[in-house]
């Protein structure tokens, strides 16, 4: 065999061993040699292509449907101006009438003279990497769009803790535009002080530490800071981000404002707080209750007996029993007092458990019956301080649906809460009308009082109020403000230092989620 | 006179109930709980001539309900007054449907006690408490 042959021999091996289609083309572009991969990839027997031109067996139109003309063909280019003309974002049409999108090298081949005298073309199927393609775009656009609409903040760090990429709700939480965002240093910007005040050193920073060491860091509460120089608790989560080969190229950051959060597990705690409270209080009040009576029948008992035993006395008339007689009459009265005044504050005690603990139980009443037995509970104390009630367009308030017994309470802790502040000689107004516009009835609790400095007003209604009267628990208007709330009624108070107080109380005509029939 | 039963764990509260109701005239027997009632009437006494029993309801081995029931299944024509330093109005509706005669919160007022007492009588003069 010659050397000759031998070259012929492995040339021709390796085109039909070859993955990729090549074939030759002389100078009218008909087809030279065809190897069996490019007849393959085109659908056509080798015999269909020899010695027919190519373009318009399989190159005639394109992609998006219009003709192709030979004249336009870089492939025939190849032996036209004798240059490499390559093309990927082409189709090749198939026998059978599909096409599939290919990249191909056209090569001219030249005789020993330098001249001209054909092509060699190699091309491949390119749709599986177009596929390709498109799901990584498909993955890159999803990417994005998680990115975009996450409620979480979600940023990349490089080596140097400069942000490489930054989402809207980042920004947002950070309240920074993005743009101000991209390039800077996450930690100086937003990261720079510690809860306690004190400046956060870069070189503790968990959420730099996770390039450094390749390892997640998690921060379960620490402040970020915002542009405005506000901060909000934030938890985080940094991720090491590696490059293909390994290495540590930064950080990928999600967080979440948690302040909401932390409010509301405060919130429930304070309420848990409250309710073990209540209830320890309301068993306190129970037992007090019961000691209570054998005081108070005992006191009474006592002094029925001793009314009883000082008339029989041998020396009855004489100074020394007549005073021990009224010593005795003023010390029970005093224990008596006393019982009841302790009695009267486990009721409010009570009133408040009651308030956080019991159903309310809705019946239609009568605000000036209502009102009526308040001002008789109250009256031997209101005239003990030398206090006039005074009631005012109540009788012809209509009939609303309420919890009587809370209403009552209200009312009488904001009637008792009043006596005390109000000087000898001043009065209590309790006054009513209905708004039918808002069909709601309105009633005032005006005093003639102390009034109330701004302190202690913005401190009303919660269990903080500061009490001023002397053995007062200071939970009167927050008892207030839970049958408000339990009927959807409403209080404002009105008050000046040295002229009075106003509470306006606004209460539902009707049980709050029921209308007139 | 009528002869009253008062139950209380409390033994002060118990004291005081029967001092008032014997100074108003009625004989006293005191029990600490049911069992204890029960106890007393059966040492001699004629369970009959049982007039009212006023009792607690919040004791350490019955409870509301429970002592009511005790009471009316161990003597059911006698009339109940119950004292409670658990005032509570639904409570009280769904007793009263019991049959209970009064329901009165501590501490209670001697004269208010006496008063539950005397209608609780006058009740049972009238025959109500005959099944």
């Amino acid at each position: 065999m010659t050397v000759l042959n031998t070259q012929e021999l492995s040339n021709e091996l390796i085109l039909n061993a070859a993955g990729e289609g090549i074939f030759g083309l002389d100078l009218e572009g008909r087809h030279t040699f065809v190897n069996p991969a490019a007849a393959r990839m085109l659908g056509f027997e080798l015999k269909e292509l020899l010695g027919l031109p190519s373009h318009p067996l399989w190159h005639h139109t394109k992609h998006n449907g219009e003709h192709y003309s030979p004249e336009e063909c870089p492939i025939y280019g190849a032996y036209k101006d004798g240059r490499i003309h390559h093309g990927d974002d082409e189709v090749f049409w198939r026998k059978d009438g599909t096409s599939f999108p290919t990249e191909y090298t056209s090569t001219p081949i030249f005789d020993d003279d330098e001249r001209l005298m054909g092509a060699v073309v190699t091309f491949r199927d390119i749709s599986a990497r177009r596929e390709a393609e498109e799901t990584i775009s498909d993955l890159r656009r999803q990417n994005e769009y998680v990115l975009q609409s996450a409620g979480e903040g979600i940023f990349g760090l490089d080596l140097e803790g400069c942000h490489t990429f930054v989402n809207p709700a980042a920004a947002k939480m950070l309240n920074y535009e993005i743009h101000e965002l991209l390039g800077q240093p996450s930690h100086t910007l937003w990261h720079h002080t510690k809860d306690n005040g004190t400046p956060f050193p870069q070189e503790e920073c968990p959420i730099y530490g996770a390039y450094k060491d390749g390892l997640v860091h998690v921060g379960e509460d620490e402040l970020f800071w915002r542009k405005d120089g506000s901060s909000f608790s934030a938890q985080y989560c940094s991720t090491p981000m590696r490059n293909a080969q390994g290495h540590l190229i930064g950080a990928v950051v999600t967080f979440q404002d948690i302040s909401e959060r932390k409010r509301l597990a405060a919130e429930l705690l304070e309420a848990a707080k409250m309710a073990e409270v209540t209830r320890v209080l309301g068993n306190v009040g129970h037992d007090i209750k019961n000691m209570l009576m054998p005081v108070l029948t005992g006191t009474s008992l006592l002094d029925d007996e001793l009314k009883d035993i000082f008339p029989l006395l041998a020396q009855a008339d004489s100074e020394v029993a007549r005073k021990s007689e009224a010593t005795c009459t003023e010390l029970t009265q005093m224990i008596e007092h006393n019982a009841r005044r302790i009695h009267g504050q486990v009721r409010e005690i009570a009133d408040a458990v009651k308030g956080v603990t019991s159903k309310p139980y809705f019946v239609s009443c009568q605000i000036s019956k209502i009102v009526e037995g308040v001002v008789k509970s109250l009256h031997v104390l209101a005239k003990e301080k030398g206090v006039a009630f005074y009631r005012k367009d109540l009788d012809t308030l209509p009939l609303i649906q309420a919890d009587e017994k809370r209403v009552f309470t209200a009312l009488y802790n904001l009637v008792s809460n009043a006596i005390p502040e109000v000087p000898h000689g001043g009065s209590i107004t309790i006054s009513g009308r209905t708004n039918t516009e808002l069909q709601m009835l309105e009633l005032v609790v005006t005093d003639t009082g102390k009034g109330m400095p701004p302190e202690v007003r913005e401190r009303l209604f919660t269990t903080n109020a500061i009490s001023t009267k002397a053995g007062g628990t200071g939970l009167g208007t927050k008892i207030v403000k839970d049958v408000l709330d339990v009927h959807q009624g409403s209080i404002r108070v009105e008050s000046e230092v040295g002229v009075g107080t106003s509470f306006n109380i606004s209460l539902p005509l009707n049980r709050p989620g029921q209308h007139d029939p | 006179m009528g002869r009253v039963m008062v139950v209380d764990d409390e033994a002060d509260v118990r004291k005081v109930a029967r001092m008032s109701l014997e100074k108003a005239g009625y004989h006293v027997i005191e029990a600490e709980d049911g069992e204890q009632a029960i106890q007393q009437i059966k040492e001699g006494d004629n369970p009959l001539m049982l007039d009212a029993i006023v009792t607690d309801i919040n004791m350490p081995k019955v409870n509301g309900l429970e002592a009511i029931q005790f009471f009316q299944s161990q003597w059911p024509r006698v009339p109940l007054i119950v004292m409670t330093g658990y005032p509570n109005l639904e409570n009280a509706t769904e007793l009263m449907k019991h049959g209970l005669v009064d329901y009165l919160t501590k501490p209670v007022d001697r004269e208010k006690l006496v008063a539950a007492v005397e209608k609780a009588m006058s009740q049972r003069e009238l025959g109500s408490f005959t099944n």
